[in-house]
């Protein structure tokens, strides 16, 4: 069947076939003049002569079908065009159901695309990987040590290795930070970037030496104006004037945009060989088998203790974060296309069977099954083909509304974009739409023209099945977060204004001391504060510092237990007070002695019952002699992560004992937290007018940040179950409708036999609830795939609370009879009188 | 050969065609043969107008046509009847009588 309908529409009648039956006939004729006397060669001739031209003729049969066909396909092409725009309901109904679905495909094709498919936008991929490494099984970051020991294996052709980082740079009257990119090695060439104009760093200027500093793209054309003189100019920063070397090409800003690249300074790529900081990558030379570097890099890991490296492709890197969400939102997004490709194919099946009458006409008057198909068909193209148009602004709209949702550091991201292969996509995605919701309809009507009722009430089952997936996925969703918003963080928001610093790694240590004593000191001379503190991280914004071994003085720890992971904050004592976190033991720590705080669930592993107060624990590695801090005190326990229910276990520290220049000064006052944040902002630059801020604002709208990621994804599912309810409500709409319209007569009868219009509404209601429920239960069944997709993403949620099935199903079974009222009134209303006039 | 036979009336080709096949599946050639004999060698149907005409008809599903083996087992396309083109049959019959008989009185009424 789709030999033939694909030849009708698509005619390919090749040569060969139409000679071979030519040639038969030419064979038979020989034959004849043969018997006829003449010898064989003559009655060959003869035969060719009175065929004449073979190739002419074999042209006009072909012909035949060519001109036949084309003349046809356009005629019917028009007709059904001018049929389709005496039904603008059609028309709008079927175009935007289609363009929604399509439009919401391409937008998170277009993601996927970027993030998981295509080649990376740097020259060479295949031969660039990043440097994945692991201690203890653990993703750490690496550091230069360990680089220039990977820089050994004689298969990689270059190696480097970043962090990011802002410095200031001063212009006139205050400082910029600028996003910059800290190398060490040779980042260009492992990148394989070629310079737009200058050079490359030095082999001195990438160990550390020198003020050699090479623009990004972007920032060069924008605070530049791309002027070609730049090289050699200087930049004035906080740590002194840097000279341009060099501009680098704009694919150089695709995967992270910088707008400068700086090698580290000295004294941090000469840090410790077990620090974490460093993304390190490299080239391999050509035709070198990964495998075969892989195996060198881990010998030369193998020198570190613990830790292991391994070549990963970037894509990898991406995908390990992203390609979960967007698992479910391809699942989503194709559910939703689903849905409307029903949507189209019930309107159709209803215009259809409304043209019964036109059809049978067609038949009777010599029209074949085939040509009715076409013409049937050919208006779901039309349909189709007008969707997917209006389906690629749609996928432009919704892909802009996403990206401006996005999370701030998703990489590759200015690379996602409409582009030909998500038109190649949407190309076939109309086709396919088109073959779905327009061949089951034109096959139908085409073949019998009966029972158009009960294929209709499938789609609609189906739909609500698929539909009540979704809606219960949103449902899980949405609960999720909101349950998750709302449980027990351990500590307290409300008044509290946060100033996050954004100080240089390179910054000196006590510098760093100085200006946090500074402005925690003059925090607390404010108006109105009640405490003030210093933390390295906040709340909810994952993991901060840790520690992987973990020991107490005089006891034996089980090495599983000793080797689990344990957090550390560093803090000024006024952290707790200003997040009104609790101490339910012992004192907070005093300074210049090494003393420790601990929260409950670090005293429940590893005290179990005991007191931990006085006890000695200390975190340096099994190799090396322990240092000894005292435990003072046991704090309440606060969560690490906004979607993991989890409290990890973690220390807190005085932050003199440790180095991080990229700490938060949190501060709880009392009246109008904006008020609260200038004054203190004020105080802050008056200690250090250079300073750079990543963020200043009340401790809510910060948290807030927290959630992006989940909010995001919710909303998109949320919106697509939406749809795909507003769909299913018009689809039971249609059948509900056209069910009363065909019954008419028969509720006539039945209202003429004493049927109250109650009886007669219900009598339509029924068919709605019918097939929400059947619909309902087969979705029951799909729904149980969802949790698996969404316990890789929301962490503890492995199964659907009773609660939030029952209310999608109550929701499907409300929308159905919702949907069917307006049909169930006009049952009743069915007056016996007219219905015996009735055609 | 002689240009004594006639070549067949445009327009009556389609009817003779479906007539040919009405008794049953025929290839091309075949249908040339039937034409020829049975109007004892009155009507002969000129190759170059069968196959298009053919390839028409089947566009226009009156006939439909398959690849089968011949008595003398070649390989040929043989055509047959549709429903479509029974009821074409028919309507050109009637039409067809109708000509012969309106013809046939303005002949007897010279």
């Amino acid at each position: 069947m789709i030999r033939r309908l694909l030849e009708t529409l698509f005619p390919r009648r090749d040569n060969a076939a139409i000679d071979d039956e030519l040639e038969f006939h030419i064979a038979m004729r020989a034959r004849e003049f043969e018997s006829g006397g003449l010898t064989p060669a003559e009655a060959q001739r003869e035969a060719r002569k009175k065929f004449g031209g073979q190739s002419t003729l074999r042209e006009q049969t072909r012909e035949a079908h060519v001109y036949r066909t084309v003349e046809t396909l356009l005629r019917e092409a028009r007709y059904s065009f001018r049929a389709l725009a005496k039904r603008p309901a059609l028309w709008v109904a079927g175009t935007l159901t289609l363009a929604l679905g399509i439009g919401a495909n391409l937008a998170i094709f277009a993601i996927v695309d970027a993030l998981l498919l295509r080649p990376l936008p740097i020259p060479e991929p295949d031969r660039f990987f990043v440097i994945a490494e692991r201690r203890n099984g653990a993703h750490t970051g690496g550091n230069v040590p360990r680089m220039r020991a990977y820089a050994q294996a004689d298969s990689l052709e270059s190696i480097g290795g970043f962090f990011s980082e802002r410095v200031a740079v001063i212009a006139g009257d205050g400082s910029r930070g600028l996003k910059t990119l800290r190398t060490s090695g040779d980042v260009l060439s492992a990148f394989g970037y070629k310079l737009a104009a200058g050079r490359n760093f030095t082999e001195a200027e990438r160990n550390g030496d020198g003020n050699a500093v090479l623009l990004g793209h972007f920032y060069w054309q924008r605070e530049f104006a791309a002027a070609t003189d730049v090289i050699g100019k200087t930049l004035q920063t906080q740590n002194g004037a840097l000279q341009i070397v060099g501009i680098l090409p704009p694919e150089a800003s695709l995967i992270e945009d910088h707008d400068i690249w700086l090698p580290s300074l000295a004294s941090v790529q000469n840090g410790p060989a077990t620090a974490g900081y460093l993304q390190v990558i490299t080239r391999l030379k050509p035709g070198i088998n990964p495998a075969r570097a892989n195996a060198q890099l881990g010998a030369a890991a193998g020198q570190f203790p613990e830790i292991a490296a391994r070549l990963t492709p970037l894509n990898d890197v991406v995908a390990s974060e992203a390609q979960t969400p967007l698992l479910l939102l391809v699942s989503v997004v194709v559910t939703l296309l689903l849905v409307a490709c029903a949507n189209l194919a019930g309107l159709l099946i209803a215009r259809n069977s409304e043209r019964a009458r036109e059809l049978s006409i067609r038949l009777s008057i010599g029209a074949g099954r085939w040509d009715l198909l076409r013409l049937l068909f050919m208006e779901a193209l039309w349909i189709a083909a007008v969707g997917g148009g209006l389906g690629v602004l749609a996928g432009k709209w919704v892909l802009d509304v996403i990206l401006a949702y996005r999370p701030a550091d998703l990489l590759l991201a200015s690379t996602i974009q409409l582009d030909w292969r998500a038109f190649i996509v949407a190309f076939l995605l109309t086709c396919f739409s088109a073959l779905f919701a327009g061949l089951l309809p034109a096959w139908q009507a085409a073949r019998s023209r009966q029972r158009t009722g009960r294929l209709r009430n499938t789609l609609v089952a189906g739909q609500i099945a698929v539909s009540m997936i979704l809606v219960s996925t949103a449902i899980l969703l949405v609960n999720t977060l909101l349950t998750a918003r709302q449980r027990p963080f351990g500590f307290v928001r409300d008044h509290v204004v946060a100033i996050e610093f954004d100080m240089p790694w390179s910054t000196d240590g006590d510098k760093v001391k100085r200006f946090y004593d500074s402005v925690e000191a003059a925090a607390r001379e404010l108006p109105g504060v009640r405490a003030a503190g210093i933390v390295d991280r906040l709340p909810l914004q994952g993991g901060a510092q840790g520690y992987t071994y973990t020991r107490i003085r005089g006891v034996t720890l089980d090495d599983a237990i000793a080797r689990r992971v344990v957090g550390l904050r560093a803090i000024s004592n006024g952290y707790f007070s200003t997040l009104r976190i609790p101490l339910l033991r012992g004192r907070l720590a005093e300074p210049p002695h090494r003393e420790i705080v601990i929260n409950e669930t670090f005293a429940k592993r590893y005290f179990g019952a005991a007191d931990p107060i006085g006890a000695s624990i200390s975190f340096s590695r099994p190799t090396a002699e322990p240092k000894w801090y005292v435990v003072v005190g046991v704090v309440g326990d606060v969560a690490r992560s906004a979607m993991d229910p989890a409290f990890p276990a973690e220390t807190f520290v005085h932050h003199s004992l440790t180095y991080w220049p990229q700490g938060t000064l949190v501060i709880h006052g009392e009246g109008d937290p904006e008020t609260l944040l200038r004054a203190a902002l004020a105080r802050v630059y008056q200690v250090d007018p250079y300073v750079l801020t990543k963020f200043s604002g009340t401790l809510d709208a910060k948290l807030e940040s927290s959630w992006s990621e989940p909010n995001l994804l919710t909303s998109l599912v949320a919106a697509t179950a939406l749809l795909a309810m507003l769909l299913v409500s018009l689809g039971v709409y249609g059948v509900a409708a056209s069910a009363v319209r065909s019954r008419t007569r028969e509720f006539g009868v039945r209202a003429a036999l004493g049927a109250t219009p109650r009886m007669l509404a219900s009598l339509s209601l029924s068919q709605g609830l019918r097939l929400a429920t059947i619909g309902g239960v087969i979705g029951l069944a799909g729904a149980f795939a969802v949790p698996p997709l969404i316990s890789a993403i929301i962490p503890g949620r492995s199964s659907f609370q009773a609660a939030e099935l029952a209310s999608s199903i109550a929701a499907m079974i409300a929308l159905a009879l919702l949907a069917s009222i307006g049909p169930a009134r006009r049952a009743a209303r069915v007056d016996p009188a007219i219905t015996l006039r009735h055609d | 050969m002689s240009r004594s036979k006639n070549d067949v009336l445009q327009g009556t080709l389609t009817l003779l065609i479906l007539q040919a096949l009405s008794r049953g599946a025929l290839h091309g050639y075949g249908i040339t043969l039937f034409v020829e004999r049975a109007s004892g060698d009155v009507l002969r149907v000129e190759e170059g107008s069968l196959y298009p005409a053919l390839h028409r008809m089947e566009e226009d599903g009156l006939v439909k046509a398959e690849w089968g083996m011949t008595e003398f087992n070649r390989r040929a396309r043989f055509y047959s009847i549709t429903a479509a083109g029974s009821q074409r049959l028919a309507d050109e019959l009637e039409s067809w009588k109708r000509l012969t008989s309106g013809v046939g009185k303005v002949i007897r009424f010279a």
